[in-house]
């Protein structure tokens, strides 16, 4: 199956190649050729009427007001795409078309993304961070480490281990790192584990970032190009709840100011490209990351190397 | 905090201070976190500001005083170009303010007022 | 000797005398003063003037550590203790009754400053399942055009405290 985009905002196509590779693990797909068409954005909705009887389109909204056959809801989520690609591998090559609609001025079609994956990009569907993008309620039990509990319907996990995600100890390493072969699960309901006193619990996002984190190990995400793609940060990441160190607070400050490519990033930072691809592909399986191919103003900083350096003995003293 | 019974009886208060003293231009009480309680005056000021800033004043004269080991700070008095201003407590609850334009009657001011606080003392206990 | 001031600012309650004394060598000089009006049902004492504490960094200088009152009849007091702060650090908790008005009111007030300095927002007792989303927080700053960090806190924790001034320092340098 090959599925181009067509109108898709960066971000959304990005994230959209990002999450087929996962969604379309274990299916088997047929060969077909679709384009998932951005319906709201004016090119696209210009292109879905103009070629909506003859090409095979997804057409991808908010609602789906065209009445399409194919259709994805934004934003796009793991389970949704999934449950496209299995109605799409389980019909026939041609599909009924909705009703005809008038055609209007002609446009050219001038984007088409092949999905390629380089041989050390970064697969979460292989690693526990697939098991979270499923969003399936589900007892995990990985790496020797105490059964994990996930309710996406309360955005929580549970278990029995206190966990400090500021200090990952080498057992809970491991388990962030399993890879899918090493990982059992079984189906669940709230209703297990509603009398439990023992359990903690946690945000889903702490552990979908800790396992991206500590399992990409330098490995990039599908579809975006170190020295290429520019990219920035939407919003702080809350460290708070999540695996980090002072490095990633450093990468975010800038991240979220400067539209840069991930080279460059490593280059101003002075920290390892494997680092910042890690932290990278954590904010992005998060939903943090806007691709912004816009250059970033340079203005110099407001702050002076003084200000600098008087953080930095504050940071020394208390660390 | 107090019923309006007291509180009438505690504005009475501060009208006799302003009645037995000429020189008192306004005066208020004020609870120790900074609300006005109530207020009397000849002229027009803007006490309600004047009520949370007290009680400020009041709690750093506290602090400070307990940070020296002075025992408890009485009152606090602020002279200024064109008047003066007494902070003093009336219990651990609230806070008399005082004013007056007049820079040489601080004798008269702090006079009556700490009698003002001690009559009062027995409304608010 | 250098002044270098971090101030603590925020909605009463939040947690910024706990902050202080989180990190300050010296304990915390406060002038709290026991609630007598409404506010006496959320917290028995508050801060009626300011917090104060220290750290003595290893050239000699000393951090300064200012907490303001939370109230807003004591904003007076805001200007006279954010004069030449190196640094804001923003607590809101989210526990109260409109945490999001809570924080603008802040953010209003201190947006010159903010414009200026490096400031941080820390979301203190904060539960998962009621109050805003976290995100409900980010929304609102994107709304006045300002990404600062935001984290959930809490101000009892030294590492918490450490975290946002990290987030200051790496702010400082990538500016």
């Amino acid at each position: 199956m090959n599925i181009s985009t067509y109108a898709l905002e960066n971000d959304d196509k990005f994230f959209f190649i990002a999450m087929l590779t996962m969604a379309a693990n274990g299916l088997e797909l047929s060969e077909k050729d679709l384009i998932l068409v951005d319906i709201e954005q004016a090119e696209g909705k210009k292109f879905w009427l103009k070629y909506h009887t003859e090409k095979q389109l997804i057409a991808f909204a908010y609602e789906n007001m065209v009445d399409a056959t194919w259709f994805l809801e934004k934003p796009i989520q793991l389970a949704k795409l999934k449950s496209l690609l299995k109605l799409l591998s389980q019909t026939s090559n041609k599909q009924p078309i909705v009703e005809p609609t008038p055609i209007v001025e002609s446009t050219p079609i001038v984007e088409s993304t092949p999905i390629v994956k380089p041989n050390d990009s970064f697969d979460p569907s292989l690693f526990l961070t697939g098991v979270f993008l499923k969003h399936e309620a589900i007892c995990i039990k990985a790496a020797n480490f105490a059964p994990l509990y996930i309710l996406p319907e309360q955005n929580s996990c549970l278990t029995t281990v206190d966990i400090n995600f500021r200090h990952l100890n080498s057992e809970q390493k491991q388990f962030f790192e399993a890879e899918i072969s090493q990982i059992e699960t079984e189906s669940l309901t709230a209703d297990d584990i509603a009398t439990r006193s023992d359990l903690y619990k946690y945000p889903i996002e702490s552990f979908l970032w800790a396992t991206t984190l500590c399992s990409s190990k330098g490995s990039l995400l599908n579809g975006i190009s170190v020295d290429e793609t520019k990219i920035l940060l939407k919003q702080w990441p809350d460290f708070s709840i999540l695996v980090h160190d002072i490095a990633h607070i450093r990468l975010a400050a800038i991240m979220v100011r400067r539209s840069l490519t991930l080279k460059s990033l490593a280059d101003r930072t002075q920290i390892p490209i494997e680092t910042v691809v890690n932290f990278f592909n954590a904010c992005f399986i998060t939903q943090l990351i806007e691709i912004n191919n816009n250059i970033s103003d340079e203005n110099e900083s407001i702050y002076s190397s003084e200000q600098h350096s008087i953080f930095k003995s504050i940071l020394n003293k208390l660390e | 905090m107090f019923s309006q019974q007291v509180i009438t009886q505690l504005s009475n208060g501060l009208k006799q201070l302003l009645e037995n003293c000429d020189p008192v231009d306004a005066a208020l009480i004020a609870t120790v976190d900074g609300h006005m309680v109530t207020m009397e005056q000849r002229g027009n000021y803007l006490l309600e500001r004047l009520a949370t800033m007290g009680c400020s004043i009041m709690s750093l004269g506290d602090t400070i005083t307990s940070e020296l080991k002075m025992g408890i700070c009485n009152n606090i008095i602020s002279e200024n170009e064109l008047g003066i201003i007494i902070f003093m407590h009336i219990n651990d609850d609230v806070v008399l303010v005082s004013l007056t334009t007049q820079k040489n009657a601080l004798g008269m001011l702090l006079t009556h007022s700490k009698k003002c606080a001690q009559d009062l003392k027995t409304l608010v206990n | 000797m250098k002044e270098i001031k971090l101030v603590f600012t925020g909605s009463m309650g939040a947690g910024k005398t706990t902050a202080i004394s989180a990190i300050s060598e010296i304990p915390v000089i406060n002038t709290d003063v026991r609630t007598i009006g409404e506010d006496a049902q959320y917290k028995k004492t508050t801060t009626a003037a300011m917090d104060y504490g220290e750290l003595t960094l290893d050239d000699g200088n000393k951090l300064r550590l200012y907490g303001t009152p939370g109230q807003e009849r004591f904003q007076y007091m805001w200007p006279i203790i954010i004069k030449g702060a190196l640094g804001l650090i923003i607590l809101v908790d989210d526990a109260n009754s409109h945490p999001l008005k809570d924080l603008a009111l802040f953010i209003n007030y201190f947006r010159d400053h903010i414009n200026k300095i490096p400031t941080v927002v820390g979301i203190t007792r904060r539960d998962l399942e009621q109050g805003p989303n976290i995100q409900e927080y980010h929304d609102y700053l994107h709304k006045e055009g300002l990404k600062l960090p935001i984290f959930s806190i809490d101000a009892r924790q030294r590492d918490n405290i450490i975290l946002m001034i990290q987030a200051l320092t790496a702010m400082v340098e990538f500016n």
